[in-house]
């Protein structure tokens, strides 16, 4: 046998599958980044640094920073316990529950938001009810963080509840029978154990309510959070007034959840290790 | 004692009829049948972590039946070990201590030393699970399970994700822990040898159920 014929060969193969992956990824990618990156290019540093400087620009940034946090928060506390009975239990309405709980992802946000406003406004009871208690929801950041929670949520549920089947039932079981509670197990055990996947949600959720627009415009067009901002100058002023609002609210979405996803994969990690 | 009357189990499809059964105190009961008679149920029914149709159980005359897991002062360990990924040898043996109210701490010291010398545990005390063999998880769920002197000790099929030598060894330690401590317990298993190595006693469960 020649030595040629004895060479190993498997690392050059190429499969017509991961051609394929090669090229439709490079599409995917392409398609995600390039209109961001594009966007630099269309102003300039000096009307960037201006506009940092803008107090409407930088107030509807906190806005929609803090909006976003909030509903994350809301979110976490209202989706978790569901996540968790809905990861344990098998019951003869789970599957029109969880659709219930996903709804929102299928909804127009305008629609939503027009929904919301249905619910919100006084002629509705609970508008009734907020009204007669002075509690303003539309046009305040009340009625912001409810078009955020409402269209974000179901992303948190999904995911707590996908990382809470990761821990085995029969773990919780071992716990139980050492004479912990359910509570107890939870927190000492599954909680712990699904953090992660728990954690992930939460950056997925806040990127949702941050990114949040149609609801949002429907709800509480003032205060202004940065989409319905950079909306109103592009449709006020044009591309030129739009863009740099438009460039610090990427940068500032990108490293907040650069940096959430870099504690993510840390802890995922140190886990791994472990 | 444990006495089981007339346990009927209904979990959709699969029910399991008019169980009776005693155990003595300080017995080695082995529950023998096929895969999916329902042993494990049975198991899990008694550490209450299946809901029961109707019967009753009492272990040492007491009536648990009703009781939540974490009042039953009964330890059950899986084939699969489910030591908590995230706790060290040494935490995930102690566990269960800081759930017993009015607890005896010299007591449950004592235990702690005797179970850790018994099982040969000392060296890996602080190793978490993911760095042990499956003999090595498996004797610490053994040590987990037995530190807060449960009445009663449930091993479900305890040996069958070991490779044989490792089986053998584990299965000369069970019986020496059941000879050192007394501790009442019921063992599942589909291995006659296993059973007939290990058990006082033999239930054996018929498809029928």
């Amino acid at each position: 046998m020649s030595k040629n014929s004895e060479e190993d060969t498997s690392g050059k193969r190429f499969e017509l599958i991961y051609i394929i992956a090669a090229i439709t990824g490079f599409i995917i990618l392409f398609f995600n980044v390039f209109p961001i990156l594009n966007t630099f290019y269309w102003t300039d540093l000096e009307t960037i640094k201006k506009t940092l400087l803008d107090r409407e620009v930088i107030a509807s940034i906190w806005l929609s920073i803090k909006c976003a946090s909030i509903t994350t928060i809301i979110a976490f506390f209202l989706g978790i316990p569901l996540a968790y009975y809905l990861a344990r239990h098998e019951f003869r309405l789970k599957n029109l529950i969880e659709s219930l709980v996903d709804i929102p992802m299928v909804i127009p946000h305008t629609v939503a938001g027009i929904c919301l406003l249905t619910v919100l406004s006084p002629r509705s009871p609970i508008g009734h009810f907020l009204e007669a208690n002075n509690i303003e929801a539309l046009g305040t950041e009340i009625g912001i963080v409810i078009a955020m929670l409402f269209v974000s949520m179901p992303l948190l549920v999904d995911s707590a509840k996908d990382a809470f089947k990761w821990v085995p039932t029969r773990m919780e079981n071992v716990s139980r029978s050492l004479g912990a509670t359910q509570m107890q197990t939870f927190l000492g055990v599954t909680f712990i154990l699904s953090w992660r996947g728990i954690l992930s949600g939460m950056i997925v959720t806040w990127a949702r309510a941050i990114s949040e627009f149609g609801a949002v415009i429907i709800l509480a067009y003032h205060p202004m959070i940065a989409p319905t901002l950079i909306y109103e100058r592009f449709t006020t002023y044009g591309m030129k007034y739009a863009i740099p609002a438009n460039i610090i609210l990427i940068v500032i979405s990108i490293i907040i959840f650069v940096v959430l996803r870099l504690v993510s994969l840390g802890g995922k990690e140190k886990h791994d290790k472990n | 004692m444990i006495k089981i009357k007339n346990l009927n189990i209904s979990l959709g499809n699969f029910q399991i009829k008019n169980v009776e059964l005693k155990v003595k105190k300080g017995e080695f009961l082995v529950l023998l049948g096929p895969t999916a008679a329902g042993k494990s149920v049975i198991l899990e029914a008694i550490a209450g972590l299946v809901p029961i149709k109707s019967g009753k159980i009492l272990v040492n005359n007491r009536d648990i039946t009703q009781l939540k897991p974490e009042h039953r002062n009964v330890s059950i360990c899986y084939q699969d070990y489910n030591l908590f990924p995230h706790m060290n040898v040494r935490n995930n043996i102690c566990y269960g201590l800081r759930f017993k109210k009015g607890r005896n701490n010299s007591q449950y010291h004592k235990n702690f030393k005797a179970l850790v010398d018994l099982l040969k545990l000392e060296d890996i005390l602080d190793r978490l699970p993911l760095n042990l063999s499956g003999g090595e998880q498996q004797r610490v769920s053994l040590a987990r399970g037995l530190i807060g002197s449960p009445d009663v000790l449930l091993l479900d099929e305890p040996l069958s994700a070991l490779d044989p030598n490792i089986k053998t060894s584990i299965q000369e330690e069970l019986k020496n822990i059941h000879q050192t401590l007394h501790t009442t317990i019921i063992m599942v298993t589909h291995d006659f040898i296993e059973a007939n190595y290990l058990a006082e006693r033999v239930a054996i469960i018929h498809e029928e159920r």
